[in-house]
Formats: structure tokens, C-alpha cells, sequence
């Protein structure tokens, strides 16, 4: 089956029911409508840049190549993951990078080499398309868990010392901490499954039946890439704050505060 | 050899003094307070004495040892601290008072039910009081738990942020005859409070 494509000007027809969003928040004075128009400009340019870039990883089918470009999207989604959470990149950086290469090796192995038994686990169809999806998501997880759990911990900094003072050890004490960060992390990813094709009908899922697969096979990879990105997700959050709890403390267990400078 | 020795502590906080040189020595079974008013670095003096702020100049010396970051856990694990108020995520009470039992370090001294109630009775709490949750009870409640944590953890130091602060006069009379039997336990608090006051051996002032 051939995917239709979209004209320039069925494209540009889209843009057109965006004076909707608009008109609502200009109404509303909400000083929200020069952001939407920016963000859509952007989004636009972004992805019509990615797909040239796309179209030549696709065609180069280069192993080295894929992975020298995972190497910056692990680079640009660290530098973004600290700037969001607004915490120390000198501290941050190297924990957030590794707990990033750490899960995608172990959750790209999995997946492409064993579940797909890819003869190239490096080929970029796969290996950049899958890869993509998954750092985006993690990304979106470790902002979460590291802001929360920093923040906490500077904020209920008594609940910490108090545990510290009874017995805790490091790790004992900041349990409770890590436990709320994962929950606001992790429960809007386990609502998402709950509900997933009873009220959404989830994007990858929806983007291979578009490009003419069976929904057989979109479910079967929609299952597999959910479970994936929850996988990668944890591995990265649970790898970065540990190594990161090496630098964000001091000799004494106490909370640095450059952390949050 | 003092038990706890304070030597020309300094702490400066944005660029001010709030602790100047001072000194203080801590004998086994002494009953120490500090009073003064609030910003005086009465606060701050029980954290460094806790292991928990390190003074910019000075040391503390804990039985003879210069307190370093290699054996700090020797000071903390000879205290208990009873902070005037802290929030805990634990629900329940009886979760609450058991909390510092699950911590490696502790689990060897878990205390039985029973050794708990002694303790609740003895400190005016209802006997139905672990069925309530931790959000439910009042801050004289909680700061009487807080002593139970503290006692059930049998250190030789007891560290006290205005212990008498929310509690009523009877109940702080049992609470103090209680604390200031034993002869060989150590109590360093801040205080306001007179009857408090009058039952230490050594009053130290703060002032701004």
C-alpha cells in the first residue's frame, strides 16, 4: 500500500486552522499567541532539517556515521536535560551523559539484536529512527526526576539531616526523595499505557499504519517500543542520580550548594 | 577528657559572623542549654555539634578525636537529635516512630511494641494513637513522638530544639523529670524555657 503524501499547499492548508489556537488566546490575552507562532516556526524548520539530514543518514548507511550522530543527540539532550532542570551542568553533565549512553546501549542490544535479530544493529533506519524516539522520551523523565529530586532535597533539607542524624546512610535518606521523583516521572507513563488505544491511539502505532503497515505489526511495535521507553527511561534516571549523587554531595552527605547554581 | 569539645567555632552566613570563636566543653551527663534569641546561631550551633554544618574555622573534638569526614559517623551515630519540628513522608505513626529502625545502622536495636508503649504511656500519648495518620495528630503529639524516636534510638547524647515548646505544662513536667533522671545522659539544647532552664547544669547565651 502507498502512503499519500502531503502537497506543499495541502501543508500549508494546516497551517491555516492554527487561527483558531490563536484567536482563543489573543481573546483571552493570555500573551501566549507571538509563542505559539515562534514554537511553529521552529517545529517547522526543526523537522525539515532533521528529514535532510534523514534522507542523507538514510542513503549513507554508515555505521560510524549513526553512531557519531547518537553520540550529539546524547550530547544536545544532556546539555538540555540540565538546562531545563536548572541545576550545575559542571556537576551534572558526565552523570547525565553516561546514565544516557548506559540505557540506550542496553535498551538498543535488546531490541534491535535481540527482539528484531538485526543481521546491522547500526542501520540507521532503525538504529537512529529507534534510538530518536527513546532518548526523547528518557529526556523528558530525567528533566523530571532530576529537578524534583534536587529540589526536594534542598527544600525538605531537615527530613534529609534528620535521617542523616538518625542512622540513614546517604542512600537510606534520600530514598523518600527519589521515591516522589519517580512517581511524578513514572505515573503519567503508567496512566499512558493504561489508556493507550482506548482513548489514544499512540504515535508510532498510528505513523506505521499511515506508512502501510498491518496494525498487526504497528501494535506489535508500538508494545515493544512502549515498553522500551519506560525500560530506558528508569535505567537512565536510576544510572544519574547515582552517579550524580557522587558530585552533589560532599564528604560530610551534605547537599553542595553549587549543585544549584 | 571531655565527652564533646567546641574549639573557636566560627560560622559566617553572607558575610556575617553568627558564631564567633567559641568554645564549649561537653562532659557525659551533662545537661547543657543554650538560650538566646532567634538568629543568635543557636540553631546553627546544634547543627554543627550534629555533624551536619561544618563551622568555617574551628573543631569539634569527639572523645579525644578531631571530628573529619572519615569518622563523622562516630559523632552521629552517639546522638539523637529531636528536632522542634520536622516533616516525615511516612503516613501512620507507628511507621513513624519504627522509620529510623529500618535504616541498616539501626536494625539491630528495633524495639518491640511493648518497649514502644512503655513509652507512649509514659509520655501521655493515647495507646490508639498508631492508628492515627501522622497528618491527624497535633505538634505537641508529634514532638512528644519525636522524644519516643529519639530515646528508642539509646544514644548517649540527646541534641533538643526548644523541647517544651508545644507542650502543655503537665506533660513537660513528666517529659523533664523523665530526661533529667538519667545521670549519665548528655542533653545539649536550645531553650527558651525557664523550668527547662533551671534543670540544666551549664546555660550558655546567645546574643545577636
Amino acid at each position: 500500500m502507498e502512503i499519500k503524501d502531503i502537497s506543499w499547499v495541502d501543508l500549508f492548508l494546516g497551517y491555516t486552522l492554527l487561527i483558531i489556537p490563536l484567536a482563543i488566546f489573543w481573546y483571552y490575552k493570555s500573551g501566549l499567541v507571538l509563542n505559539t507562532i515562534i514554537s511553529v516556526l521552529r517545529m517547522t524548520i526543526q523537522l525539515f532539517l532533521v528529514g535532510l539530514y534523514l534522507k542523507y543518514l538514510f542513503e549513507l548507511n554508515n555505521a560510524m556515521v549513526n553512531v557519531g550522530w547518537v553520540l550529539i543527540m546524547i550530547i544536545i539532550s544532556t546539555i538540555t536535560t540540565i538546562r531545563k532542570s536548572e541545576l550545575s551542568f559542571r556537576m551534572l553533565a558526565l552523570p547525565v551523559a553516561i546514565g544516557s549512553i548506559i540505557a540506550l546501549f542496553i535498551v538498543n542490544i535488546f531490541f534491535l539484536a535481540v527482539i528484531l535479530r538485526l543481521e546491522n544493529i547500526f542501520d540507521a533506519r532503525y538504529f537512529i529512527a529507534i534510538t530518536g524516539l527513546i532518548m526523547g522520551n528518557m529526556m523528558e523523565r530525567n528533566i523530571i526526576v532530576l529537578s524534583s529530586f534536587y529540589t526536594n532535597l534542598e527544600r525538605n533539607s531537615l527530613e534529609y539531616n534528620y535521617a542523616i542524624a538518625s542512622g540513614a546512610n546517604k542512600r537510606e535518606a534520600v530514598i523518600p526523595f527519589m521515591r516522589e521523583a519517580l512517581k511524578l516521572a513514572f505515573n503519567p507513563v503508567i496512566a499512558k499505557m493504561t489508556i493507550m488505544g482506548l482513548i489514544a491511539l499512540p504515535g508510532t502505532m498510528t505513523g506505521q499504519i499511515l506508512g502501510g503497515s498491518s496494525p498487526e505489526i504497528a501494535i506489535k511495535y508500538q508494545i515493544v517500543l512502549m515498553l522500551m521507553v519506560f525500560i530506558a527511561s528508569m535505567i537512565t534516571v536510576v544510572v544519574t542520580v547515582a552517579f550524580a549523587n557522587r558530585k552533589a554531595f560532599d564528604k560530610y552527605d551534605n547537599i553542595r550548594a553549587e549543585l544549584f547554581s | 577528657m571531655s565527652l564533646l569539645s567546641l574549639q573557636n567555632i566560627s560560622v559566617v552566613f553572607n558575610n556575617k559572623p553568627v558564631i564567633r570563636n567559641f568554645n564549649m566543653d561537653i562532659n557525659s551527663g551533662d545537661k547543657i542549654a543554650i538560650k538566646g534569641d532567634s538568629g543568635s546561631g543557636k540553631s546553627t550551633l546544634l547543627s554543627i555539634i550534629l555533624g551536619l554544618k561544618i563551622p568555617d574555622t574551628g573543631q569539634l573534638v569527639f572523645n579525644g578525636n578531631t571530628v573529619n569526614s572519615s569518622n563523622i559517623s562516630d559523632l552521629r551515630n552517639s546522638i539523637s537529635w529531636l528536632p522542634q519540628n520536622v516533616s516525615i513522608s511516612v503516613e501512620g505513626v507507628f511507621d513513624f516512630i519504627m522509620l529510623p529502625f529500618s535504616y541498616k545502622q539501626n536494625r539491630s536495636i528495633r524495639p518491640t511494641k511493648e518497649q514502644v508503649n512503655v513509652l507512649i504511656k509514659k509520655f501521655r500519648l493515647d495507646q490508639d494513637i498508631y492508628t492515627r495518620k501522622m497528618s491527624e495528630i497535633s505538634i505537641g503529639e508529634k514532638q512528644r513522638l519525636l522524644m519516643i524516636r529519639g530515646l528508642l534510638l539509646n544514644r548517649p547524647i540527646l541534641v533538643l530544639d526548644e523541647p517544651t515548646a508545644s507542650l502543655d505544662s503537665s506533660v513537660k513536667t513528666v517529659i523533664i523529670d523523665f530526661l533529667f533522671k538519667d545521670p549519665g545522659l548528655t542533653i545539649i539544647s536550645a531553650s527558651h524555657d525557664q523550668d527547662w532552664l533551671d534543670k540544666c547544669n551549664k546555660v550558655f547565651e546567645f546574643n545577636k
